[in-house]
């Protein structure tokens, strides 16, 4: 029942230096390996250490457009050519200027029930695991529910 | 004698119809790099900066940030040393004249809004944010630009108000080759949030706003760097004639805070609108309201 029985150790992460364009492909990359939906990524320095995270949620709040409502009334403009000549002036913002600096870890020996109450007070739904400032892993939401409600599965 | 009272699009609005609920705050002890990167994420124009007890204590604009670079200090600087009050606000209730009043009054590009707890804001209220309910409003009207189209509708409508009865002629212009220091006295002096950037034979090359600055004190660029290095590219315009219902569309949409007007010559400009000219337009895209509205 510790965050190493359910971590992956295998994982991917970014730089933050890494385009926003990098970033999308190494999620595509990184959902098709490991054969499920990737949403968040770690962010490295260059000593490996662990200095934020940046989800899908972080890249569309910032592609989304400031005045959004106004979208939807202009059915007779080439939207999707606009949102292209937006997404085109983001080329310069680096993965570091999106990611959440401030990001909770858990070590490996951190029980799962701790692990659990994290994950719905923060509404937190993936847990870096860190092991004397190295990453070691990261432990999923689903994971950890397939792993604790495997009984049912049965 | 009766006193004629002019009527507009905002008329009867309340500031909850075009407020904005999400603000960003930061703790005054965080450094104005993570106020930028903030900014930058939230695509927020300021950042409000609380106190040790989460209460706010004063706000950090893009202004405040070009100022910071332009004195040489340190993006790693607190923000709570360079941020700026009072805090000027109004309630979500106010009538959205009366908060478009005190935007111009106090010279501010935003309102904070308070709810029913006076000690705590509930949004944000910008320009931009009051042209999108203008916007949205004049969209849906009956003699819109949009709807005679969709319509097939050719009765006489009243004229469209053009970018040009709008803009601000005077357009203030730089060199490539001018520095940064430059470029922020000359928008400090003049009160301006851009600037045009005019190549060797005094055609636009691009615009530096206080944006590109906010991100070159960000990427810790020299303050005598020279303006060709962090100006936008290309710079945005529209035809004089252009109405303001299509400006206003582009400004909205494609995120601008101001767009340049130019003339039959493409190279030639010979105005700018800001998103301020076009909310004090009130009135609307037409002339319609103002003329129809008189009390």
């Amino acid at each position: 029942m510790k965050a190493r029985d359910v971590m992956t150790a295998r994982f991917w992460t970014l730089k933050t230096d890494d385009s926003i364009s990098q970033a999308v492909k190494r999620f595509r990359q990184a959902s098709r390996e490991q054969g499920k939906n990737v949403f968040g990524m770690m962010v490295t320095d260059d000593d490996d250490h662990l200095v934020g995270m940046l989800s899908m949620y972080d890249i569309l709040l910032f592609v989304q457009p400031r005045h959004a409502g106004v979208w939807a009334e202009l059915e007779d403009l080439d939207q999707a050519g606009m949102f292209d000549d937006l997404l085109g002036r983001v080329k310069n913002i680096r993965v570091g200027d999106l990611m959440t600096p401030d990001v909770v870890t858990v070590s490996p020996h951190t029980h799962l029930m701790v692990i659990v109450d994290l994950m719905i007070k923060r509404h937190i739904r993936r847990l870096p695991v860190v092991d004397n400032e190295d990453v070691v892993g990261i432990v999923y939401i689903s994971d950890l529910f397939y792993h604790l409600l495997r009984q049912y599965l049965a | 004698m009766p006193i004629a009272k002019t009527r507009s699009v905002l008329s009867g609005m309340r500031v909850k119809e075009a407020m904005r609920r999400q603000i960003v705050a930061i703790d005054h002890g965080q450094t104005a790099r993570c106020g930028i990167a903030r900014m930058i994420k939230y695509k927020a124009d300021l950042v409000l900066i609380t106190d040790d007890r989460a209460g706010p204590a004063g706000i950090v604009s893009k202004t405040d940030m070009t100022g910071a670079f332009y004195a040489g200090l340190p993006v790693d600087t607190a923000l709570g040393d360079i941020m700026m009050g009072p805090l000027i606000s109004c309630f979500a209730d106010d009538p959205l004249e009366d908060a478009l009043e005190t935007m111009n009054h106090h010279g501010v590009h935003q309102l904070f809004v308070k709810g029913a707890d006076a000690g705590r804001f509930e949004g944000l209220l910008t320009f931009g944010d009051i042209l999108g309910l203008v916007y949205r409003y004049c969209h849906r009207c009956r003699k819109s630009h949009a709807r005679r189209m969709s319509d097939g509708n050719d009765a006489v409508f009243p004229s469209d108000t053009l970018v040009e009865e709008v803009m601000t002629p005077d357009v203030m212009g730089c060199r490539v080759n001018d520095t940064l220091t430059l470029v922020m006295e000359m928008l400090s002096a003049q009160r301006k949030s851009a600037v045009l950037v005019n190549d060797a034979g005094d055609k636009p090359a691009g615009v530096i706003s206080k944006t590109d600055l906010v991100l070159a004190w960000y990427r810790e660029s020299d303050a005598q760097t020279l303006a060709d290095a962090i100006m936008s590219v290309p710079v945005r315009s529209c035809h004089r004639k252009t109405t303001l219902t299509d400006a206003m569309a582009r400004m909205l949409v494609e995120d601008m805070g101001r767009i340049f007007v130019h003339d039959s010559d493409h190279g030639r400009i010979v105005g700018v609108l800001a998103l301020a000219d076009a909310a004090n337009q009130r009135s609307g895209t037409c002339k319609a309201c103002v003329s129809s509205r008189l009390l």
